[in-house]
């Protein structure tokens, strides 16, 4: 089976894209949510925005998503506009 | 809708033997909140807060009905949500009346309820200590000790305890304790004894035994066979008595209905008492001002015959949201960011429509759409709490929606049915992206369209939108549509980027690309449909690779699987539904900070 070294280098990027991203934004979603979890016990009044300042950090993941997304569509040619 | 009701503020004096009748009619009403009198009179030496006895018999009873309650085993969730109990009837008794037949009621059930608690605590007590003697007479069964023929000696004391193995040589040396279990860890920090004493060594032996337990005098007559016997039936007995006092604290829960229709009614004689606070009297007249929105001042009419009322359009007010019933659900949603100032624009019929749009497009699956739509349907039918049915509400607006883009984008449990669609998720995540930016583009502009409309920062607002039309002029030219456009791109950009430097300075130019990077931030709508989709997509698979087994086993991956991804996938809906509201779009225009108008009113749940 012929193996194309360009498209499994752009594989391996794809999934450090969504593993690096996932990493860091897990990182901080734990303490971003720890700290909310805090804020809401002192004050029930800050759920909602705890529940959106925790929400906030996961954006770094989507966005490794959506780079993996991007690549392996360009790569393995899976956009239809 | 679009903005708070318009309040009026309002000022009555009335003569004091009217003032019950008139608070009486403002709560019933439920339409005025009290507020701080703004009378200047000199002479405060004549001027009294009013104060009650009642207020302080009531606050009492309430503590009473908590520590009932709270005895009482607490109700689950949904029994709690989803039962409401038979109204009681408290017709004709007044407020003092009510209180002194209530206060009787109370303390028949705190009583009964703390007896009961008491002797629960006493026999889980009993219990205890012989499931402990038992343990440590079970070690002594295979010795045939007869230990009643050495109590009868009188002149010694026999008993067993845990101590610990730092006491163990020093006890060893006394000569009267034999070990009865060696450690058998090293670990061990503990060994059980079994100890005779003479009566004349015993208090020197005592002090060193430490967590001593001896044996009942039962114990002591008998051989320990036959006090095991003896404690077992004990045990047994204690065990059944227990079981009927905790029955018995359960057929308290049948008064439920009746302490919570009480609780209820006292909370409404608390809450009037309460707001008589901001009053002041005289020896004949008291006088009292309120917040009224404008529309409601016809509802008041009856208490113009009693007093004497004067009116004026208030400049600054609580914030009373005024919105159509199918809108007035996604006010709490608004509520939870902050509710807007009493002048200020309310965004809560934006968010109606596009909070269910976004939640549709990222859960994006016709099957959870109808799980989400069944599941809170059903709830939104059976409970009686406001906020429940609220959250209800938004959810089976969301399901419709969700229901919705499914079949846009074909997903029917993942990939589990083919369907044909506008946009696959899988195949064409491209083109959600666009789809997503354009939706991004509309909400955020809409946004900026609110900002230039309250008439905040108008030359910001102005160099954003010039910034926008500069780039969307390069994205011409860049397509070939329209090159001409170029310079008169390039020149807007130009002039923009200049009008924030003179407005903000250097720091002006962040809003260029805050404001960018928000827009961006709707690429989420698209990144989280189409994770839905590949999560569906790898339980269809998990199931798959199981049915070569036996297809049992595939339905429970598919079950357990998917009901895994839809509850991941929901609340991830949710909270960057609620996000791009929240960050994205409030940023370009809303501020809130305004205050609840809370009025006083009434609450009739539970009783009549």
């Amino acid at each position: 089976m012929a193996i194309d070294v360009g498209l499994g280098l752009l594989a391996v990027g794809a999934g450090l894209a969504v593993g690096l991203a996932a990493l860091g934004s897990g990182t901080g979603q734990g303490r971003a949510a720890a700290a909310a979890v805090g804020a809401t016990a002192e004050d029930p009044k800050m759920f909602g925005k705890g529940l959106v300042l925790a929400g906030l950090v996961e954006t770094q993941a989507l966005y490794g998503l959506v780079v993996a997304l991007i690549l392996i569509s360009l790569g393995f040619g899976m956009i239809v506009l | 809708m679009f903005r708070p009701k318009t309040m009026c503020s309002v000022k009555i004096a009335g003569l004091l033997k009217d003032k019950e009748k008139i608070m009486h009619l403002l709560q019933k009403e439920g339409k005025v909140q009290p507020k701080e009198i703004s009378i200047k009179i000199s002479e405060k030496e004549n001027i009294e807060k009013i104060n009650s006895k009642l207020l302080l018999s009531v606050t009492n009873n309430l503590k009473k009905i908590d520590a009932i309650t709270s005895a009482i085993k607490p109700q689950g969730l949904f029994e709690k949500y989803l039962q409401a109990p038979k109204k009681e009837n408290f017709l004709g008794l007044d407020d003092s009346s009510f209180d002194l037949w209530a206060q009787i009621q109370i303390d028949k059930l705190l009583k009964k309820t703390n007896s009961e608690k008491q002797e629960i605590e006493h026999l889980k007590k009993r219990i205890k200590n012989t499931k402990k003697k038992l343990a440590i007479l079970n070690l002594l069964k295979s010795q045939d000790i007869p230990l009643w023929d050495l109590s009868k000696q009188k002149r010694f004391l026999i008993g067993t305890a845990k101590t610990e193995n730092t006491n163990l040589h020093y006890l060893s040396s006394l000569g009267y304790v034999c070990k009865i279990r060696e450690p058998k860890k090293i670990k061990t920090t503990s060994t059980h004894v079994f100890f005779i004493i003479k009566k004349e060594h015993h208090q020197n032996a005592l002090t060193r035994l430490s967590e001593i337990d001896l044996f009942s005098e039962a114990a002591f007559n008998t051989k320990p066979k036959q006090a095991i016997a003896l404690l077992s039936r004990k045990l047994k007995e204690n065990i059944k008595a227990l079981e009927q006092r905790k029955n018995a604290l359960k057929s308290l829960e049948k008064e439920r209905g009746f302490l919570l229709a009480v609780e209820e009614k006292y909370k409404n004689i608390k809450e009037r008492l309460s707001s008589e606070s901001h009053m002041l009297k005289t020896h004949d007249v008291f006088f009292l001002e309120f917040w009224i929105a404008k529309d409601d001042i016809q509802k008041i009419e009856a208490i113009k015959n009693l007093c004497v009322l004067k009116k004026t359009i208030a400049k600054d007010a609580p914030t009373k949201l005024e919105n159509p019933p199918i809108v007035r659900p996604f006010e709490s949603l608004t509520r939870m960011f902050a509710l807007p100032k009493y002048t200020e624009f309310d965004p809560t019929p934006i968010i109606a429509i596009t909070f269910p749009i976004f939640f549709g497009i990222m859960l994006t699956d016709i099957a959870y759409g109808f799980l989400l739509f069944a599941i809170f349907t059903s709830i939104w039918i059976k409970t009686h709490n406001n906020s429940l049915k609220d959250f209800a509400e938004i959810m089976v607006l969301s399901a419709i929606s969700t229901i919705f883009f499914g079949f846009v984008f074909g997903s029917f449990f993942g990939d589990f049915i083919t369907l044909g669609s506008l946009m696959n998720t899988y195949t064409q995540p491209i083109k959600i992206m666009a789809f997503s930016l354009l939706i991004g583009f509309f909400h955020i502009n809409l946004g900026l369209f609110l900002k230039l409309k309250e008439k905040r920062d108008i030359a910001d607002t102005a160099a954003l939108i010039g910034i926008e039309l500069g780039v969307f002029g390069f994205m011409m030219a860049y397509l070939n549509v329209f090159s001409g456009v170029l310079v008169y791109a390039s020149f807007i950009i130009f002039t923009s980027s200049v009008l924030f430097k003179l407005r903000k300075g250097y720091i002006g130019f962040m809003e260029m690309t805050s404001f960018f990077s928000s827009w961006v931030s709707y690429v989420r709508l698209m990144a989280l449909a189409v994770a839905t989709g590949w999560l569906a997509f790898a339980v269809n698979l998990g199931a798959s690779f199981v049915s070569a087994g036996t297809g049992i086993f595939a339905v429970f991956v598919f079950l357990v699987g998917h009901a895994f991804s839809f509850m991941l996938n929901f609340f991830s809906a949710f909270v960057h539904a609620l996000r791009l509201h929240y960050i994205e779009f409030f940023s370009q225009f809303y501020e809130g900070g305004g205050y609840e108008f809370e009025p006083l009113k009434e609450e009739k749940k539970f009783h009549i």
